[in-house]
């Protein structure tokens, strides 16, 4: 599976998630592989499940990246029906029995991190224990790093690869981060991430690595 | 991975690990030669060659032999030709010109290929790449040029240069930029360069891991 996934961390205008979204389709992306990450704050309910529908209406994939459960429930209550994945990110790996009930018919996916594999391992089985299917978030200060464990989860099939080569990337980024952004999201992809979640505020940050990968 | 720029004027000078230079007539081959070894302190050369200029890359090759120099020829050559660059020095590393398709050349075992790298590359070629069997790759990403014009090839360009540089980021291999606007992505890749200079630390970070 391969998928860029658009963030829309930033943004506060579902409007804006709607365009950044479109924007990567124009710029070859096709739905199946399209994405959008959304960071969802318990305290804006209204706004984020907005922009999850928003998500919903153009991508095949949404990441929610959360720190509460409770938040997660309500994305899991909203795409309800939905026939695309929704990956929970920042939610206890115990947790993953409660959401799993409440997912039902939905394409499920939460994320197991850890500073070691080991940590990932264990949380990534107990996922797996509770009938949701896991995924590793691949987050480092360090390509080398990242690379490293993209290449060792996949060698023991832990479940869905997200890296994240545009992190820190923002809508005043340079001409160098969106250079950066695309060699690594490359980089993480050449050592297997599923998912590589990359900041597309301009369409030609995004539409070189869709030309080398939607085709 | 090492970077490289490639210099076609005899007066620009850009800090490089290789250099890539393009033989023209009435242009002091030698002067450039010198220039990138000594001043941006290349560690090897890439030499594009016309074949129509043979002897005087024969003596281009003596004059430079010691030093690392990979030749890339234009144009049909005579093998006999080829064999008597090889006797001169054994730095002289006779390259291949590799197309991306049809599928050629990736069964023969050979120390240099040079590849140009054509704006229809795809991920599924870029592996392919990955499985060549040669000692030494150079990727040539000039070729990523092709038909891109005005505002967005200004903008595209080195981002698409980075993303297929950044693709072979801790291999062993080559590339070569010929872009005024790829000094991001030359950038990024020292870069990349620095933090894999010393590949057991990749082998140490995956102990770790296990761990």
């Amino acid at each position: 599976m391969r998928v860029i996934a658009v963030s829309t961390c930033d943004v506060m205008d579902p409007l804006e998630t709607r365009y950044k979204l479109i924007r990567a389709k124009l710029a070859g992306v096709t739905t199946n592989m399209l994405g959008v990450a959304l960071k969802v704050l318990t305290e804006r309910r209204e706004m984020y499940i907005e922009h999850l529908k928003e998500g919903m209406k153009h991508a095949g994939m949404a990441l929610v990246l959360t720190e509460s459960i409770e938040a997660a429930e309500n994305c899991i209550e909203a795409a309800r029906g939905w026939r695309g994945a929704l990956v929970v990110c920042g939610v206890a790996a115990s947790s993953a029995r409660r959401l799993s009930a409440r997912a039902k018919d939905l394409n499920l996916y939460i994320t197991a991190a850890g500073d070691t594999l080991q940590e990932i391992i264990e949380k990534a089985s107990a996922i797996q224990a509770a009938g949701v299917k896991p995924a590793i978030a691949a987050e480092s200060q360090s390509p080398m790093k990242v690379a490293a464990l993209l290449r060792e989860v996949g060698n023991r099939d832990l479940g869905l690869r997200i890296s994240f080569p545009g992190a820190c990337v923002k809508d005043t980024a340079s001409e160098y981060d969106m250079v950066r952004q695309a060699a690594l999201a490359m980089l993480y992809l050449r050592y297997g991430a599923d998912v590589v979640v990359i900041e597309a505020n301009f369409k030609w940050a995004i539409q070189p690595i869709a030309r080398l990968i939607c085709k | 991975m090492r970077v490289g720029f490639g210099i076609y004027h005899p007066m620009l000078t850009v800090s490089g690990l290789m250099n890539a230079i393009q033989q023209y007539l009435g242009l002091d081959i030698d002067e450039r030669i010198e220039k990138a070894f000594k001043e941006l302190e290349s560690d090897f050369i890439v030499l594009h060659w016309p074949h129509n200029q043979l002897e005087q890359l024969l003596e281009t090759c003596r004059r430079w032999c010691g030093k690392e120099l990979v030749v890339r020829l234009m144009g049909e050559v005579e093998p006999s030709f080829m064999k008597k660059l090889s006797e001169i020095a054994l730095t002289v590393a006779p390259s291949q010109i590799l197309r991306l398709s049809p599928e050629v050349y990736l069964d023969r075992k050979q120390e240099v290929y040079y590849i140009e790298v054509l704006s229809s590359i795809d991920i599924e070629q870029l592996k392919r790449i990955l499985a060549i069997p040669a000692e030494r790759i150079i990727l040539d990403l000039r070729g990523l040029h092709q038909n891109w014009r005005g505002r967005e090839g200004r903008f595209m360009l080195p981002v698409l240069e980075a993303a297929v540089g950044g693709y072979f980021l801790y291999d062993e291999v080559d590339v070569v930029f010929y872009h005024p606007l790829a000094h991001a992505s030359i950038r990024l890749l020292k870069e990349g360069k620095t933090a894999g200079r010393n590949l057991s630390d990749y082998a140490k970070l995956i102990a770790e891991a296990r761990e």
